[in-house]
């Protein structure tokens, strides 16, 4: 009555499932099962249609990633001219009018953010042209927008206005990204979007820019993984009222998962302009791994100070002075960069820029730890550290150079780069800051400080009237010209001097003798290398 | 609708406790695999539910051929107990992930094969499978002119003159 449906010809799969077994096993009611058999060996093959008429759900599937990858901003134009079931499937396709980019014209955010119906969509772009009712209708389909990134440069303060209003009071419950940038300062609105963090259980990401200060004590933000406030230039921050450290510092106590963070001039210039709060108080910051400050360097110290910071997070600092004259002038201010004991941070920094604006008296210090490449004097990006100081405020080259020696980890550098454009009154003094900086293999000095060594050396050549090296090095009190900068690894020096008659005979009386002290010596007069 | 066919409800000692299943592919070829190969397929662990409702086995009949048949076994043997964020119906709907290397193999294959592949996957609701599919054919149009499209995956344009060339058309802008 019962026999195996399983043909002689079954298949067993790699599996290695004994075929003999399975005749034993697989066995039923042949008469249904040939029944069945004679139903589809009439089918012939595949039954598959061409892929007109695939299902939508595979277009679906397709067109979703044809959207990801594709770099045009309007993907659907010739998908939904291939036929009318592609422009039918299209129509219907949600994700095809997820991603709306508000250079399309206002008609177009509207009709895509219908045909994107309940699917999470992205809006970015320019939003100087939305009018109230587009800003009125993307509030009403908050609900499913994931992603919204403006950027204003003209729109009418009243939009700005009609737009954060909106965010303050609607539900955004699958928000993870939301970006605001104001490129048009006079349109500071008079409120802020603080709202949406009290709707916006996913929001990951916040970018705030040019919106004036920061409501910090309304912001709830537990779920933020990457936060950016940058608020107006740094002329402009004067403007604007600044918070107090504690109110800061209660924020980013509510932010557990904050993994990057970068404020911009929004925090006090100085510790003493805001009240005291409690000199102790340290905030864990246990996820984050990138921060960048950019601020005074008193503002951006102090802040550094109240931070626990893990140690592979990278620190980037960009600080400017405007303070007065006495204002952040002390190695004090700077420990809470350079030495990684200095506060509550342990993290290393990464890169530091401290610009002021006087430059004709400033020194530049670049530090790289890269092991490949070139020294670059043009302060590219190699540089990993770079600061533009004004030599009259007393503090000197040394002391930054030691406090950033410090905060180099492992003590790894291996190229160095000093330029100034201060004189260098005694050069001995100015040489003692590279002391312990045993691992530099190359060395570029550059504008007067090289033309500083220069003087100091040719000028006695010329009136000894000798080439002695012994006599030389006995001026700079050294035995060896590579203990003179105190580098015994040094084994490439550049010299580039502005001034090619100091560069010229230096280069004539000492250059042999240097060679063989240098692997590598370039000397340059100028741009031109001698 | 695929036809199912019963069969006694014995087990059979193999490769760790893992039943066995008989696909009967539409060029009435039986191949027989592991119930947990299939696992990933929600059409099939749907059809196993149905049968141990009924304390029976069965024969699976499937409307494509053997050849493909065979490609999405392949399939599904290489991620035998893999899990992939795709096939989890528990699991939000994932992002752009990266390519895998293995499916970019898997699918070097004409495009009438990756597209009977991605018709079988799709019946037998797998999703990864549909995905790394939809993908590949993503990749063959893109940056291609309409016609380009059309000609590279055999699709007529049945637009009238008018309808093609017509600016009204709401989609297309």
């Amino acid at each position: 009555m019962s026999e195996s449906i399983i043909p002689d010809d079954a298949t067993v799969t790699s599996n290695e499932v004994d075929a003999g077994n399975m005749k034993t096993f697989l066995s039923g009611d042949v008469e249904a099962a040939h029944a069945v058999l004679g139903l589809v060996s009439t089918t012939g093959s595949d039954a598959l249609a061409p892929i007109p008429q695939f299902p939508p759900e595979i277009f679906t599937a397709i067109f979703a990633f044809h959207m990801d990858d594709y770099e045009e901003s309007t993907p659907w134009v010739g998908i939904s001219h291939v036929c009318r079931y592609w422009r039918d499937v299209a129509l219907e396709c949600a994700q095809l009018w997820g991603r709306i980019d508000l250079s399309y014209g206002n008609q177009w955010v509207r009709e895509m953010l219908v045909r994107a119906h309940l699917t999470p969509v992205e809006i970015y772009g320019e939003g100087d042209h939305l009018t109230i009712s587009i800003v009125e209708f993307i509030i009403v389909h908050l609900s499913h927008i994931r992603a919204l990134r403006l950027r204003f440069v003209s729109l009418p303060q009243g939009r700005l206005q009609m737009l954060y209003q909106g965010l303050l009071d609607s539900p955004a419950p699958i928000i993870e990204s939301l970006s605001l940038i104001n490129h048009h300062p006079s349109s500071l609105p008079s409120g802020l979007p603080v709202g949406v963090t009290h709707h916006a259980p996913r929001l990951r990401s916040l970018l705030l820019q040019g919106l004036g200060q920061i409501a910090w004590t309304q912001f709830s933000l537990p779920n933020i993984v990457a936060l950016r406030i940058i608020n107006p230039t740094m002329g402009q921050t004067h403007l604007l009222p600044l918070p107090f450290f504690d109110h800061i510092l209660d924020f980013l106590a509510g932010l557990p998962s904050l993994e990057s963070l970068l404020l911009k001039d929004c925090f006090p210039r100085s510790y003493e302009q805001t009240e005291p709060g409690h000199p102790g108080r340290v905030v864990d910051l246990a996820r984050l791994q990138e921060i960048e400050l950019i601020g005074t360097v008193s503002g951006c110290a102090r802040l550094f100070e109240h931070l626990r910071i893990p140690p592979s997070a990278h620190r980037d600092v960009s600080c400017s002075i405007t303070g007065t004259e006495d204002e952040n002038l002390y190695p004090s201010v700077f420990s809470a960069f350079f030495n990684p004991l200095g506060g509550s941070s342990s993290a290393p920094l990464r890169a530091m820029s401290v610009m002021n604006y006087e430059p004709e008296t400033s020194l530049y210090f670049a530090v790289s730890t890269e092991s490949e490449g070139c020294v670059d004097p043009d302060w590219d990006g190699q540089a990993r550290l770079k600061l533009v100081w004004p030599m009259r405020r007393g503090l000197m080259h040394y002391d930054l150079l030691r406090l950033a020696h410090g905060a180099i980890p492992g003590r790894g550098i291996q190229k160095l780069s000093v330029a100034t454009t201060a004189l260098i009154w005694n050069v001995n003094d100015w040489l003692s800051c590279f002391a312990n900086l045993d691992g530099v293999e190359e060395l570029y000095v550059g504008y007067e400080a090289a033309d500083a060594i220069c003087d100091a050396l040719s000028t006695f050549v010329l009136e000894e009237g000798t080439t002695d090296w012994r006599t030389l090095t006995r001026v700079m009190d050294i035995e060896d010209p590579r203990r003179c900068f105190f580098l015994p690894k040094l084994s490439r020096l550049v010299l580039q001097s502005a001034c090619e008659e100091l560069a010229q005979p230096f280069a004539t009386a000492v250059k042999a003798r240097i060679l063989s002290y240098f692997d590598r010596f370039s000397l340059r007069a100028g741009r031109c290398d001698l | 609708m695929p036809t199912i066919v019963s069969v006694d409800d014995s087990t059979v000692p193999g490769e760790g406790s893992s039943r066995l299943l008989l696909l009967v592919s539409s060029d009435n070829k039986h191949i027989v695999v592991e119930e947990d190969i299939m696992s990933r397929s929600r059409f099939i662990s749907k059809q196993v539910e149905g049968f141990e409702a009924t304390s029976q086995r069965h024969a699976i009949l499937l409307p494509f051929s053997s050849f493909v048949l065979n490609k999405v076994i392949e399939y599904c043997s290489h991620y035998r107990g893999y899990y992939l964020l795709e096939d989890d119906p528990d699991a939000a709907p994932p992002g752009r992930s990266p390519v895998r290397e293995w499916d970019q193999e898997f699918l070097d294959v004409d495009r009438n094969m990756l597209l009977r592949i991605i018709k079988a996957a799709h019946y037998l609701e797998i999703k990864s499978l549909v995905g790394s599919c939809a993908r590949a054919i993503a990749d063959m149009i893109r940056g291609k002119t309409t016609e380009e499209m059309r000609e590279i995956l055999g699709v007529e344009n049945d637009f009238t003159p008018e309808e093609e060339h017509s600016p009204s058309s709401k989609c297309t802008g």
